[in-house]
């Protein structure tokens, strides 16, 4: 996916990047939604959304914390925006953008707010629930090595990472 | 505002009913009564924090992991074609709950929602003069980790403290309120 993307294109052009480590980098967007766009994205590319780890997935919203943070101490901000759009369809780079916000900078990000009955809520909520009604345990690093090292193994573990299988539907 | 009138801490608490679709220990996922689109989600700290910025990044990083699931969700169970996770801090922003939050928004064609601004080329004037103000702070916040051309440039910058981070929250606050 290298060859193509934009996001990947960036990382691989140091002179834009704020942070880097092992999985996560932070970096100023060239095409920006506002003045001092960064973006924090996977050092990887993984083609699903579902297939970013759950400790990468954490550590981006940690940076993204932490970037955010920083920019509204560092700049004359009036506002911030954290945005994620992220297409299930095209097989896209996971990016997290932070928008500093001025004063008539004529973004506009927004919704016009539609009527729901109580019936479409509740027919939704029901959805929902039959992936959500236990407690959610994410995958660690750790696990996630554990789980690697018995598939190698061709051993089953019963461990194994667990979110998914909830979303075997009968 | 105070915690205890926020209408948010009261859906945390089941003192206001709600569609919950998920909930652990630091985090509840709501159904917005009036959404943006079928299945749209606001996910909230159970804390009370008035902004986004102000969570603990654990707190933050644990809600994306929420985030991730709750948005393979709707693609699996509602067949979204895509997510647009949104949080806003500050009136300009959007703000307009004295709670931080994010909105989980699943996507459709055609649906309306407006998350995708064009995009601006920023000069490269522009870009270097934002990474040498920016740079400092990412040091100071990072260390090691941050990529830079080797100068080793001892910091004079006082690191601002919480109180500066608090004075930015209450004037981005003020800035609700209007």
């Amino acid at each position: 996916m290298t060859g193509q993307c934009r996001v990947c294109s960036a990382i691989a052009n140091k002179k834009l990047v704020l942070f880097e480590d092992a999985d996560v980098v932070a970096y100023l967007s060239p095409d920006a939604y506002s003045a001092a766009h960064i973006v924090v994205t996977t050092k990887k590319h993984y083609s699903e959304l579902d297939s970013v780890p759950d400790y990468i997935m954490a550590w981006c919203y940690a940076i993204a914390n932490k970037v955010s943070k920083l920019v509204m101490k560092g700049l004359a901000i009036q506002g911030l925006n954290f945005l994620i759009n992220h297409d299930f369809t095209t097989k896209q780079h996971f990016t997290i953008n932070i928008l500093p916000r001025f004063q008539d900078d004529n973004l506009e990000l927004g919704w016009t707010p539609k009527q729901a009955s109580p019936e479409e809520l509740s027919q939704v909520q029901k959805r929902y629930k039959t992936a959500t009604n236990s407690e959610w345990v994410f995958e660690t690093e750790e696990k996630a090595a554990k789980v690697a090292r018995k598939q190698s193994n061709k051993i089953q573990g019963k461990d194994n990472y667990m979110i998914k299988q909830l979303f075997r539907l009968p | 505002m105070e915690k205890s009138q926020c209408i948010f801490c009261k859906i945390v608490n089941n003192e206001v009913a709600s569609y919950k679709v998920y909930e652990d220990k630091e985090c509840v996922a709501v159904l917005d009564i009036n959404p943006a689109s079928k299945g749209h989600i606001l996910l909230i700290p159970k804390k009370h924090y008035q902004l986004l910025p102000l969570m603990p990044d654990e707190t933050f990083a644990h809600m994306g992991q929420v985030a991730k699931w709750l948005s393979y969700a709707a693609m699996k169970l509602l067949s979204a074609k895509g997510v647009s996770i949104f949080g806003a801090t500050g009136g300009l922003a959007g703000q307009n709950a004295p709670h931080a939050m994010l909105h989980i928004i699943p996507r459709y064609e055609n649906d309306k929602v407006r998350m995708e601004p064009a995009p601006k080329q920023i000069s490269p004037d522009e870009l270097v003069k934002l990474k040498q103000k920016l740079l400092p702070l990412f040091k100071q916040e990072f260390g090691g980790a941050v990529i830079e051309e080797k100068k080793e440039e001892k910091e004079q910058e006082k690191e601002p403290g919480r109180a500066d981070l608090d004075m930015i929250s209450s004037m981005l606050l003020g800035d609700d309120k209007k």
